[in-house]
């Protein structure tokens, strides 16, 4: 019966040792925190003029993301919805810097950044993996 | 009725110390700023004072050999970072600019993820000019 009367306390204990790891661990910065992604929506915002740059996403990185107007901006399309949203997120949170998308990412919300993600990644790709290159 | 308590609190303690190690797995820069610290400073940066180098003729032959390394993330189809996780991106087929620029960055430490950092340290600018040529010509 002691043996029980500990049991309870400790995995109480594991629990909570589980869940506070976890949460400090993500915190903002993950992109599983974000809503889900609309792909309308981010089509829409993708071809909207930001308010910082007066430039949309699609006037620097091209249709689709992929036929960026500049070698030195990114393919867009296809890439990993999460990746974009990490990007994104670190953008605006300031810790990636571009001239750029520093100040295009500055007014997103997280639905927003969820949008556009989604929709760039609903796209066609020009992008691979490095599996089976060699 | 105090005592369990008590006992719960310390195992919290206890439990709570050893998720820690969870942390060392941070590939992130939204980490400690000491792990980002420690591995930026580690080997003396060659790196120069311009965010894109001198543009350099890349080899495209050299830079497949260069990128084996690459493979353990960026070869696996769906393979994620972790804290935060996410899908570690497609690279092949951005453009050599792109590459160039990100491994410079990576290289300089004002872009930051630990693995990258470290990676793109023993780059030289003619390693990054001939990785940036292979992944390139990479196409779907």
């Amino acid at each position: 019966m002691s043996s029980m009367r500990y049991a309870l306390p400790a995995l109480l204990a594991l629990a909570l040792a589980a869940c506070g790891g976890e949460a400090e661990d993500t915190g903002r910065s993950s992109s599983a925190g974000l809503p889900e992604g609309r792909i309308a929506e981010g089509e829409t915002l993708a071809l909207t003029k930001g308010p910082a740059t007066g430039q949309s996403c699609i006037d620097c990185h091209g249709e689709a993301g992929n036929a960026p107007l500049d070698d030195t901006y990114p393919k867009l399309g296809g890439q990993y919805y999460d990746y974009i949203e990490h990007a994104l997120v670190q953008y605006r949170d300031g810790r990636r810097e571009n001239a750029l998308m520093s100040q295009q990412a500055t007014h997103l919300s997280d639905q927003q950044i969820a949008d556009l993600a989604a929709y760039f990644a609903s796209q066609p790709t020009q992008l691979r993996t490095l599996h089976g290159v060699h | 009725m105090t005592r369990p308590l008590t006992i719960a609190a310390s195992l919290a303690a206890v439990m709570a110390l050893a998720s820690l190690p969870h942390s060392a797995l941070a590939q992130d820069a939204t980490q400690s700023p000491e792990t980002v610290a420690t591995e930026t400073a580690a080997p003396a940066p060659a790196a120069p004072a311009s965010a894109a180098p001198a543009a350099l003729v890349g080899n495209a032959d050299n830079g497949r050999v260069l990128t084996y390394t690459c493979l353990g993330c960026h070869g696996i189809v769906g393979y994620r970072n972790v804290y935060p996780t996410y899908h570690v991106p497609m690279i092949g087929g951005q453009s050599a600019v792109y590459l160039t620029t990100a491994l410079t960055e990576y290289r300089r430490g004002t872009r930051k993820h630990p693995t990258m950092q470290v990676q793109a340290q023993g780059f030289s600018d003619q390693d990054i000019a001939d990785i940036a040529a292979f992944l390139s010509e990479l196409k779907p």
